[in-house]
């Protein structure tokens, strides 16, 4: 996927979540409404802008003729500093996209693990599985900081704060099912 | 100055210098400063963090440790920006320009010496300003009732929207737009009829504010962090002995001092427009660095100390007064100013005139606490600027499951339900994909901040018209405020008019 077709992707997202908006507040009483059509109207015109912008580049860059973005003029200072640290260390060209989908994996393995062990063991599972296989550190490092989340959760938030952690839904199954 | 301001700027200074007050904005210094110094993580990361975990906490704890993480984090960033060419928060970036190189030159002890003395000065000049301006914050807010916070949620988020560098005013104003969306989900607050439920009884109180920061500016920090790779903040560079002199490095701002002062007035006004932020500031006054220098302007880019000293005074002066806006009107200057605005809104500290009337001793508390953190992180940095270096061998990536675990922790903990991790996931995902594509994140974290207010303040003018109580041209101030809006919605278009004449 280009990285065009996911700017107009995410705006067309936008989008449908404003026309959801739109569709639930024709539901709604007359005062309740008001105020969320007053700014969801103009919102869903918008992001159909920014869609269309999107999509045609070239009338995003004749639009842009018309508008100044860079309105205290530190652009060009800007890219001078930080423009010579966004690329990649080593020179090669970026695998960002990879990356990213790890990192997005990686957040889904949190809340899957959150979900099903709950905190207690879900935060440490994550914290073992992501310094073992994500940053290749080694198994020994990887159990200390793992056991070190643990003891922090369970003393901090367990013992002395005694707040009711989230136990997770696997624990609720096996119990349910062992009834 | 009136004596009940000094009395309560007193009694501010006795609170936070009481034990065991004074630990909160020490320990706030403290985090902030290892958060800033390393690179992708940011005090405004610290700030969501925290929100959830201080939810019970008092208000005068919560403001010493918030005003801690607004000043501790600025200067520490620059410490990387000069040594290792990395900003360690994006304000430090101008710094880079002129500080890497004196670095190189085997002056970089100068550098932070210039660093550390232009930063602590120049918070103490925004601070100044501030407590100057409290007589007539509490003046003008006087004269405000509901139209005028109406035009001015109004104004505040069409300046954010439209000022926020690097994107299109278009998708500034449609985050606005979103935000608001967001925030009208739940009871609607005149018939308690449900919005935008979906028939689920977690949405009947609406989205909490908190899980969305922590998904917005934690967890997207986490994706991003993660996404670009970066190893080390050193990049596998080994570090060498500091060479140069800090004394020699801070008497350059008195030799300067006319600089330093026009750097720190930069920082000042900048930082009182919502949303422009310390980027901009440092940026700006490191141009008029070069613009007003009377010799040596071929030096700037190659290691010259001016080209330090102008940034960090304004970056560093932006914090001060970009708590203006903030505690008069409630209108944030800054991401980290909006979680403070989310904060003080969720402990019932509404800005305005109550705060900076019956509750001014509080403000005061936020000042002093953020005017130690700033001399603090100047001094504590110098110190032990030699011991932190080793902290930059860290490889960054594995802070990322502690970090992106306490996210959403965080926001379990904020109300005890697991739709709320959900929350922050998806936000997560949102936030990263809205840095991603350049979309502004702070217009739709300030919209959902605003948007009971806003609707509030809607509701009640309407009623005041209908009843007749009000006409649009018996309200100066709202009127204003309207004109200022519509200026401000113009302006991209007259700038980038009049550019395109003075273009040959």
């Amino acid at each position: 996927m280009t990285r065009f077709s996911e700017k107009a992707l995410f705006t067309l997202l936008l989008c449908l979540f404003a026309v959801l908006v739109l569709s639930l507040t024709a539901g709604l009483g007359r005062v309740a409404r008001m105020v969320p059509l007053a700014v969801a109207v103009p919102t869903l015109l918008l992001l159909i802008g920014q869609l269309c912008m999107d999509l045609a580049p070239r009338l995003a860059e004749g639009l842009s003729r018309w508008e100044k973005r860079d309105l205290f003029s530190v652009e060009p200072l800007r890219e001078k500093s930080l423009g010579r640290i966004e690329t990649d260390e080593n020179g090669e060209p970026s695998p960002r996209a990879r990356r990213e989908r790890t990192a997005l994996l990686w957040l889904s393995v949190l809340g899957c693990l959150v979900y099903l062990f709950g905190f207690l063991a879900g935060l440490p599972a994550h914290i073992l599985l992501y310094w073992k296989m994500r940053s290749q550190a080694r198994w020994a490092p990887s159990a200390v900081a793992a056991a070190g989340m643990l003891i922090l959760l369970y003393l901090l938030l367990v013992q002395v704060l005694e707040f009711p952690l989230y136990r997770g839904r696997l624990w609720d199954w096996l119990s349910r099912a062992s009834m | 100055m009136s004596e009940s301001i000094l009395q309560s700027a007193w009694h501010g200074l006795v609170l936070v210098l009481s034990w065991p007050n004074i630990l909160y904005p020490v320990i706030g210094t403290l985090l902030a400063m290892a958060f800033a110094f390393v690179p992708g993580l940011s005090g405004v990361t610290l700030m969501a963090l925290a929100i959830s975990f201080t939810l019970n906490w008092e208000p005068l704890p919560i403001l010493l440790v918030f005003g801690a993480f607004i000043g501790g984090a600025t200067f520490m960033g620059s410490v990387t920006a000069i040594l290792f060419n990395i900003p360690g928060t994006t304000p430090s970036a101008a710094t880079m320009i002129d500080g890497y190189p004196m670095a190189r030159q085997g002056h970089a002890k100068t550098a932070i010496g210039c660093s550390a003395m232009s930063s602590a000065l120049g918070s103490t000049f925004g601070i100044l300003v501030l407590i100057a301006l409290i007589p007539v914050m509490r003046r003008a807010i006087l004269a405000f009732g509901p139209p005028e916070f109406l035009m001015l949620a109004v104004w505040g988020l069409v300046t954010i929207a439209v000022i926020t560098t690097r994107a299109s005013m278009v998708k500034g104003l449609a985050a606005g737009g979103i935000g608001f969306l967001i925030s009208f989900i739940g009871f609607d607050p005149r018939t308690a009829e449900l919005r935008y439920t979906l028939g689920s009884p977690y949405l009947h109180d609406g989205l909490g504010t908190v899980p969305v920061f922590l998904g917005i500016f934690a967890l997207a920090e986490m994706i991003h962090l993660s996404a670009t790779g970066r190893r080390t903040i050193s990049g596998g560079r080994r570090m060498e002995e500091l060479k140069g002199s800090i004394w020699k490095g801070a008497a350059s701002v008195f030799r300067n001092f006319g600089l330093f002062l026009r750097s720190s007035i930069i920082g000042t006004v900048v930082g009182m427009i919502p949303a422009v932020g310390g980027t901009v500031a440092g940026f700006v006054a490191y141009g008029q660095a070069v613009l007003t220098a009377r010799e040596g302007k071929e030096r700037f880019g190659r290691g010259d100390i001016r080209g330090v000293l102008a940034p960090e005074a304004a970056h560093d002066a932006k914090d001060g007064a970009s708590l203006v806006p903030t505690l008069a009107f409630g209108v944030p200057g800054s991401e980290g100013t909006a979680l403070l605005l989310g904060v003080l809104t969720l402990h019932g500290l509404i800005p305005g005139k109550e705060l900076l009337t019956t509750r001014l001793d509080l403000v005061f508390v936020l000042i002093w606490s953020l005017f130690l953190s700033n001399w603090m992180t100047s001094l504590l940095g110098v110190a032990t600027v030699g011991q932190l270096t080793r902290l930059t061998v860290i490889r960054t990536e594995l802070l990322i499951p502690f970090i992106s675990g306490l996210a959403v922790l965080g926001a379990y903990v904020s109300n005890a339900r697991i739709e709320d991790v959900a929350i922050a996931l998806l936000f997560g995902v949102c936030g990263y994909y809205m840095k991603k594509q350049g979309w502004p994140r702070v217009p739709l974290v300030l919209a959902l901040v605003l948007g009971p207010l806003f609707e509030n303040n809607l509701h009640i003018t309407l009623r005041l018209r209908r009843l007749g109580r009000i006409r649009i041209w018996s309200r100066p101030i709202a009127a204003f405020l309207m004109l200022l809006t519509l200026a401000t919605l113009a302006l991209p278009f007259i700038q980038a008019r009049l550019s395109r004449r003075a273009r040959p």
